[in-house]
């Protein structure tokens, strides 16, 4: 049977780990928003929007704060390589695009002047 | 108008990102929505700046060349895009001094280039350069593009003092953000293709 750890929202408990207090008997979590945000809906503190791009956000991260299955640092990595590849796969790049508007740059940029500025002292160059 | 100290509200749906950039990547004239405030279109002026704002800063573009010494290069445009992050300009000097710009150039008029030169800028199809279309009607007919090649650190300061109406010229609608953040994000940060 598959985990399903975005119950865990269901009970109000979005990114604190439930099992570390239940084990040291530390008084019952209660879910804190951070200030990314005062006109959308705030986040629970500690959750970034990097982190939230991942596709399967919330499922994720709250499994991962009860099970400790990865750093916060896998996370970001993760979430990072994720929200790269996505941007990637929404904008293709085209070689010879690229090829085209480097040439129309280089064309411009080759009718500019350029001036030397000020050497450190004692650079002989 | 967006603010610096609330720029935009994060964009933590995916779907929607996408769904933006490619709406404006497809955009039969992207122009239109582009900008959510231009100066030759407004009595207001903003009293900030944020990251993708045009602003105008008469200088040349501060580079290190071929033989390992400082030059400027000549930019007459003198038109300018901001990369540097909108937080920083909230921040006190102590903290943030410098944002980063980048020189927004023309490449020629509408006519001078061709068509599928035109599709491959309005579709960002290309990674260095970043298509930016005409902000006032005194740039209207000129092909530009940002040049993420040469960034360039500048003090928050150069940007209030260069006139008393404040620097910024036009500054970008939601959905062009999205796609100037996610274009900075392809080209500092392209994967490889390996996972393709």
């Amino acid at each position: 049977m598959s985990f399903e750890p975005i119950v865990a929202f269901s009970v109000g408990l979005a990114g604190v780990p439930q099992g570390t207090y239940a084990i040291h008997g530390e008084p019952a979590p209660r879910v804190q928003y951070s200030a990314v945000t005062s006109s959308e809906t705030r986040l629970p503190e500690g959750m970034q929007p990097v982190s939230l791009l991942e596709n399967r956000t919330g499922r994720l991260l709250v499994g991962d704060s009860i099970l400790r299955r990865r750093s916060d640092a896998e996370r970001t990595v993760d979430a990072s390589l994720n929200y790269i590849q996505r941007v990637a796969g929404a904008l293709p790049i085209n070689e010879e695009d690229e090829r085209m508007v480097d040439a129309l740059v280089a064309k411009r940029i080759a009718g500019l002047k350029t001036r030397p500025l000020r050497r450190r002292e004692g650079d002989d160059r | 108008m967006a603010t610096a100290g609330e720029r935009w509200p994060p964009v933590y749906d995916f779907d929607s990102l996408i769904r933006e950039i490619r709406r404006l990547t497809t955009h039969a004239d992207i122009a239109t929505e582009f900008y959510e405030w231009r100066r030759d279109r407004s009595t207001e002026v903003p009293a900030d700046v944020c990251q993708g704002d045009v602003v105008w800063l008469p200088s040349d573009v501060p580079v290190i060349l071929e033989d390992g010494l400082p030059s400027a290069m000549e930019h007459p445009d003198e038109a300018w895009l901001v990369v540097g992050n909108t937080c920083d300009f909230s921040r006190s000097l102590e903290e943030a001094q410098w944002t980063q710009l980048v020189p927004v150039m023309s490449i020629g008029t509408v006519s001078d280039i061709d068509g599928a030169g035109l599709a491959a800028l309005r579709q960002y199809t290309q990674s260095r350069r970043f298509f930016v279309p005409p902000w006032s009607s005194r740039v209207d007919g000129q092909v530009y593009v940002a040049d993420f090649l040469r960034p360039v650190g500048v003090d928050k300061r150069a940007l209030q003092g260069v006139s008393p109406a404040g620097a910024v010229q036009a500054r970008m609608s939601r959905a062009a953000w999205i796609l100037l953040n996610a274009c900075l994000v392809r080209f500092l940060a392209r994967d490889d293709g390996r996972y393709d």
